[in-house]
């Protein structure tokens, strides 16, 4: 898929540098990253759980686990379905409440990730700018991220993420109660996903991360039992990398908008695949859970590869693909 | 590669080389793995997530109870783990080979042994729920401490094959009690009937469990009923093993919340549990 190998492809390494010079930020909007690796929301909790670790610095962004305005339990057991390459989820948001997340988490993490990223989700349009306005100028909130798509909470996929007037409802309100970046992330339970990101661009949303899980089930026909408590939840994993591909290529073509790229990332190529189709960085989710040194592994590797490969800076592989 | 405790960091994720991967009674599998590199202290009731690198392997690592973990003389940290080949990780962990590397994330969860009353103590374990006790007492006889002495292990299954270990445990234990369904080994029928006949004769000062859901949910059942309190190791559904992927969700009595009960996470808060706050029938 790379469309230059070889190494005399302009920008080359500074002479004197080793490989590891290689360039590795990005920027998304207004939010500049030290490299193009953050956590996907749901799979590194709020932080914390990750420094036995590595130290949060390591990655670009760390984006905290959903909050929502009041506490939740999460959903009932089996919450967790292994598929084909991929991981069925029914968690249902368990969260502290944001308020706990002010008051007892962030003073501990703030100034420990490069960039914070507090990803947020409303039961109303309303809230969504509620919850904002609460995290607007908190030191060390570095961006917001709107959780618009989660399939696992009551009534299934949550309206917001489908509807484009809705979605841009929903982000106009965040932004008229922040002035913080706001990355709006996109369900792929829809028809027309550029549709939708296209919304989020007319309010200001200042990039957009993509896909959150496909809606999918399992059932054990011996059992007679769905895999999942909730029947129905999302899947995630190398299993939709190449759905989550089409949806990156498609919004980042038809919609001038910066593109986070979610979806199965194990490897440094899955990186720089997302990058050549449109994404301006990658969230790491599921891998996570395999091996939870996952990001810092992935930067060095991606350093290595880049100056491999005759590319001095991680930002020229964005968008990079040719089309036939 | 020098194997010392460390302070601030409470688990790891390691590379492992594979030394030992023997069959032991009834198919399941003894491994063992040195881990390069640092690895923490580790207690009894502690797990690690495990995986390979090999293509195969699912998409998640598996968790299994430390059956062991010890720094050799050469300072280099050794992991044992009891696997039974039921599934596919499982099956590609008992077919590694010494010299194949192994990815080991842990020590995980908490230890069975601190908050537990000082006294005998009764160890009530079911099947592969063996491998914690094992460590447990080793670790005790090996430390000289006196519980190894003091402490009646009772371990059943549902044959003799099935009693995985057992000759290693007796060797550890002050007093060990093998029960078997068939009666192939030890007192015919099942550990819960054996526990209430030696809760009868001199009544522990805590029972602690490791099995099959519905053994365990029996012995707290003979705890609560003599006023024992009862520590079980709950084995679930788990993702990650560190907290992050909220899978293992396990249900707990909660006073004054709507439903009377809340979640916490085995991994976090467990996997050993207060047997008399689970709520059994959501497990």
């Amino acid at each position: 898929m790379s469309p230059v190998t070889g190494t005399t492809a302009c920008g080359s390494a500074p002479a004197g540098k080793g490989p590891e010079a290689a360039d590795l930020s990005v920027d998304v909007g207004p939010l500049s990253l030290t490299n193009p690796l953050m956590t996907a929301s749901g799979t590194a909790g709020l932080g914390l759980e990750m420094e036995p670790f590595y130290d949060l610095s390591a990655a670009g962004a760390i984006v905290v686990k959903t909050l929502t305005k009041r506490p939740r339990h999460g959903n009932p057991m089996p919450r967790l379905c292994e598929t084909p390459s991929g991981l069925l989820n029914s968690i249902g948001l368990p969260n502290k409440g944001i308020h706990h997340f002010i008051d007892e988490v962030l003073p501990d993490l703030a100034g420990r990730a490069a960039r914070l990223v507090v990803n947020i989700a409303g039961t109303t349009t309303r809230e969504f700018g509620e919850l904002a306005g609460m995290l607007d100028g908190l030191p060390g909130v570095d961006a917001l991220e709107l959780n618009i798509s989660c399939p696992n909470v009551e009534g299934g996929d949550l309206p917001f993420g489908r509807d484009p007037d809705v979605v841009y409802r929903l982000v106009s309100d965040v932004r008229e109660a922040t002035a913080l970046p706001v990355i709006t992330k996109l369900s792929p339970n829809v028809s027309d996903i550029a549709a939708v990101a296209q919304a989020a661009k007319q309010a200001d949303s200042d990039a957009v991360s993509l896909i959150n899980t496909l809606l999918g089930m399992s059932v054990d026909w011996r059992t007679g039992r769905p895999g999942l408590g909730t029947v129905v939840g999302g899947l995630s994993g190398p299993a939709i990398k190449p759905i989550a591909m089409r949806m990156v290529w498609e919004v980042s073509r038809k919609v001038d908008i910066p593109v986070i790229a979610i979806g199965g990332v194990t490897t440094v190529d899955d990186v720089l695949e997302y990058m050549c189709a449109g994404a301006s960085a990658v969230q790491v989710g599921t891998t996570h859970y395999k091996t939870p040194d996952i990001i810092p592994r992935l930067v060095a590797e991606l350093g290595a590869q880049l100056a491999g490969a005759g590319r001095a800076t991680a930002r020229e592989v964005i968008g990079s693909m040719r089309t036939p | 590669m020098s194997a010392t405790a460390t302070k601030t960091k409470t688990m790891v994720s390691r590379a492992a080389r594979i030394v030992a991967n023997e069959v032991v009674d009834g198919g399941c599998h003894r491994l063992e793995a040195e881990i390069e590199g640092t690895w923490p202290v580790a207690a009894a009731g502690q797990f690690c997530m495990l995986s390979l690198d090999h293509p195969n392997f699912p998409l998640l690592p598996r968790p299994f109870s430390l059956l062991g973990s010890r720094v050799g003389d050469d300072g280099a940290a050794r992991v044992e783990f009891m696997i039974m080949p039921v599934g596919k990780g499982s099956g590609l962990l008992c077919s590694s080979r010494p010299g194949d590397r192994l990815n080991v994330v842990g020590p995980l969860g908490h230890a069975f042994v601190g908050d537990v009353p000082d006294g005998p103590l009764v160890c009530v374990a079911g099947g592969y729920g063996v491998a914690p006790f094992i460590f447990l007492l080793e670790a005790w006889r090996r430390a000289g401490d006196p519980r190894a002495d003091s402490t009646t292990a009772v371990f059943g299954a549902r044959t003799a094959e099935r009693l995985t270990l057992a000759d290693r445990l007796a060797a550890a234990a002050g007093r060990v009690e093998l029960c078997t369904d068939d009666g192939s080994r030890g007192f015919h029928g099942r550990v819960d009937a054996r526990l209430t006949a030696l809760v009868d004769q001199a009544a522990p000062a805590a029972i602690l469990t490791c099995g099959p859901e519905a053994m365990m949910e029996a012995v707290q059942r003979v705890g609560r009923s003599a006023s024992i309190p009862v520590k079980a190791s709950l084995e679930t559904y788990m993702g990650c093993g560190y907290a992050v992927c909220n899978g293992c969700a396990v249900a707990v009595e909660k006073d004054g919340t709507p439903d009377g009960y809340t979640y916490e996470l085995a991994c976090r808060e467990g996997t050993v549990f207060d047997g008399a706050r689970l709520h059994w029938n959501l497990l």
